[in-house]
């Protein structure tokens, strides 16, 4: 090699050398502004994760505060007032107009001791409180505005944290691009070095370019969105005072601040729902799927959406979709059996209704093995179940008009199996809430349907005959359920429970030994005549009664408005 | 020539090594004081939720009693003002009416009674009626002498460390941009070479005089 080849040579290894130290210096200045907004994307992340922590606690602190108040205010104040009032009114009921006095100045004197017994909340005329509207006020909007900023603020912890965690990565491969830049600059000349510096390069290239997305990413916080989150526990406020139209009034104003909240469009599906506007409610549920709601309760309320309009395959896809999310949820499991059973496919229907039978089962077995209690949505999951098939009978005699009866086919066949299964389901709910097992023996007792009458009284009071009715009068204390029964044996556990409108009252159920032999006439009341005060609360009733955890019989008849 | 031009190159080598070599001790005590900073705003968040805790309970545990006070309260006047009115009516009615309220009577003033124990008096106002927020407020004070209950102020020093942290490791990015034009002096020519000293050196003042500034902000 000549002296000049030479000079050459080592002009050329002192320009690369130059050039690599060139770009570990500009890879360097790149790794600390790298390394800055790592610590910001850190430091937002550990903010984020604080007020997080710091809305949990304070919403948890308002909602026990909230509670005693409503508690105190209800259970406490408002409950003095009806037992004042309830004294005054027997009291003049029984022409003592000196008590009934009395307890009315003492009535009146009560309302001092809670705000529930003023204006706004207290409906003097009917002593009735707005309950509902005092929670609101009290607390529910200002838990619902902190767990909102609660769900906001974990968004933004986790965005945060991805960020932070992307950006060490980007370090990481910057060291390693800085690391063969070295190499390079100590291996002898040739193709090595410069197999050394084109990955450096490339590695520090794509880190930057990786880097530059990531920050370009943006962060959205909802707490940022103008009165979103504000808005929208307005929202949830009116809703849980059953005032749609202003809750969805609302829901449009948090949905005009953040268009993609997910939450305010499922709220406000529902509320759409709650008013009927069922094309309203599936297009606000879909958008809330869109916008990332992928949870099982909003693919389910979406499918029972697309059931009420009659769009019953749509419903049935929906309602595997969350199943799949929320495995094992039962109104689930029976939407998607009645969407079955509705749109005729009923071998289908009865399967998924068999496993959700099974389902129930196995959790109420997994419970009390594990010496705990089934939870209550299990036992509102078999009511809704036979309530939906209900309906489904209720609209095939024309008494109910979502799905639309048109929609329909085969009504004659779906009629029993709906009757069939509403037994089945009914008396499966009964045998496990009282005795953890699914009904084992047939039913062999047989009970005529249920005549409903309005005892005759002599003038001891004592009762004398009985007015078969099929509604009575507001004001009515007693009905009498009438009925004939073969196949019965005493020491069998009989239990009547007691539905208006559809949700059973609790405290008309009775359970007891049969002791009226095998055969006969029974008469049950429901009455209230020991009372000076109470009537039967004005509804639609329906009475049945299980013979050993079976559903025996069932009927209804209507109390009249006031 | 050669060698003074050799030794200018010495000479400026030299300088340069001893500028990397103050602008990296410079920026080690920059991140230092952004490391310490950092955990600062740590220590200031824990200590802000652990005040947000004591808060959110003492407000939950005054609600709770001073709602149960309130109640006994209520019904001791309830019981009360029913003696009081059955004492009215006695004395207005004949008297084997009053003999027959008599009993009534006693019930209600002894449930009156018995409820009074159930409720601090000291809260009772001279109009007769009770103060429940002074209860509260009460409840509050005295937990507030044990405990720390102001979470804002500790919030709030977590945040300023957290941006002082963040303006510290700006100012240490500012040092790092100084330590490039030192690292490029060598490759450039003569005369940018003081340009890059410049540039450096100005970086380097820069980023301390910054750091200085956060670091001793008031």
């Amino acid at each position: 090699m000549s002296d000049q080849e030479a000079a050459l040579n080592e002009k050329q290894d002192e320009r690369f050398k130059q050039t690599i130290a060139v770009l570990i210096a500009v890879v360097t200045l790149c790794a600390a502004i790298i390394a800055y907004l790592q610590s910001d994307a850190g430091a937002r992340d550990d903010r984020a994760n604080r007020d997080n922590k710091r809305y949990a606690l304070e919403a948890f602190g308002q909602q026990v505060r909230g509670n005693a108040e409503v508690n105190y205010a209800y259970n406490s104040a408002y409950q003095s007032w009806q037992e004042l009032d309830l004294l005054a009114t027997s009291a003049a009921n029984r022409g003592d107009e000196a008590a009934a006095q009395r307890y009315t100045s003492l009535r009146d004197q009560a309302r001092q001791f809670s705000p529930l017994l003023d204006a706004p909340y207290f409906d003097e005329s009917a002593g009735e409180v707005d309950l509902a509207r005092y929670e609101v006020d009290t607390y529910l909007v200002a838990v619902t505005g902190l767990q909102e900023a609660f769900l906001a603020s974990s968004v933004v912890k986790d965005a945060w944290d991805a960020k932070a965690n992307t950006y060490i990565v980007h370090l990481t491969l910057l060291a390693v691009a800085l690391f063969l830049f070295g190499l390079s600059l100590v291996t002898a000349g040739g193709i090595t070095r410069w197999i050394f510096t084109t990955t450096g390069g490339a590695i520090t290239l794509l880190a930057l370019v990786w880097a530059g997305s990531v920050y370009a990413q943006p962060v959205v916080d909802l707490r940022d969105q103008g009165q979103a989150i504000q808005a929208y526990a307005q929202g949830m406020g009116l809703a849980y005072q059953k005032k749609h139209k202003e809750a969805i009034a609302a829901f449009d104003t948090a949905l005009q601040a953040a268009p993609d909240y997910a939450n305010a469009l499922a709220q406000r599906a529902e509320a759409q729902s709650a008013l009927g506007n069922w094309d309203a409610a599936s297009a606000d549920y879909e958008k809330a799927r869109t916008a990332g709601d992928q949870s099982g309760n909003t693919a389910g309320e979406l499918a029972w959406v697309y059931h009420l309009q009659g769009r019953f395959d749509e419903a049935i896809a929906m309602n595997r979709t969350a199943l799949q999310a929320s495995p094992g949820e039962l109104w689930i499991q029976y939407d998607l059996a009645l969407s079955l059973l509705t749109a005729g496919q009923l071998d289908a229907a009865k399967a998924e209704y068999a496993a959700g039978m099974k389902l129930a089962a196995e959790q109420v077995a997994a419970a009390k093995a594990a010496g705990a209690e089934p939870p209550s949505y299990l036992w509102w999951g078999l009511d809704d179940a036979a309530a939906g098939l209900d309906d489904l009978v209720a609209i095939l005699d024309g008494e109910e008009s979502a799905p639309p009866l048109d929609k329909i086919s085969n009504g004659d066949a779906i009629r029993p199996v709906a009757d069939e299964l509403i037994s089945q389901i009914k008396s499966l709910a009964v045998a496990l809430e009282y005795t953890g097992q699914p009904p084992s023996a047939p039913l062999t007792a047989q009970i005529s349907p249920f005549a409903f009458a309005k005892p005759i009284y002599d003038a001891a009071g004592e009762v004398t005959d009985y007015t078969e009715i099929e509604s009575v009068p507001y004001s009515t204390q007693a009905v009498a359920v009438l009925f004939d029964y073969t196949g019965m044996a005493d020491g069998q556990e009989v239990l009547f429970k007691v539905y208006i409108n559809g949700e059973e009252d609790p405290s008309w159920r009775v359970i007891f030994p049969w002791e009226a032999g095998a055969e006969g006439a029974y008469k049950k009341p429901l009455s209230l005549d020991y009372s000076d005060n109470f009537v039967l609360t004005a509804g639609y009733y329906t009475v049945e009664i299980y013979v050993d955890g079976q559903l025996a019989q069932r009927g209804s008849f209507v109390v009249e408005e006031e | 020539m050669e060698n003074a031009a050799e030794e200018q190159d010495n000479r400026l080598a030299t300088l340069v090594a001893i500028l990397i070599a103050l602008a990296t001790v410079i920026g080690a005590v920059v991140a230092w004081r952004a490391s310490v900073a950092s955990d600062g705003s740590g220590d200031a968040d824990f200590a802000g939720l652990r005040a947000t805790v004591n808060l959110e309970e003492t407000r939950a545990l005054a609600a709770v009693t001073a709602y149960e006070n309130y109640s006994a309260f209520m019904n001791y006047r309830r019981y009360e003002e029913l003696g009081n009115l059955l004492v009215e009516e006695q004395n207005q009615a004949a008297e084997d009416e009053a003999t027959a309220l008599e009993p009534e009577r006693i019930n209600a003033h002894d449930l009156a009674l018995a409820n009074q124990q159930l409720f601090p008096n000291k809260f009772l106002n001279r109009d007769g009626s009770y103060a429940l927020q002074r209860e509260v407020g009460e409840l509050f004070a005295d937990a507030a002498k044990e405990k720390d209950l102001q979470p804002d102020s500790q919030y709030a020093e977590a945040d300023k460390l957290r941006d002082k942290t963040n303006q510290l490791l700006i100012a240490v990015t500012v040092l790092a941009v100084a330590l490039v034009f030192y690292t490029l002096v060598e490759t450039v020519g003569r005369r940018l070479q003081y340009l890059f000293i410049g540039v450096g050196l100005l970086c380097t003042v820069a980023g301390s005089v910054m750091a200085f500034m956060v670091e001793f902000a008031a």
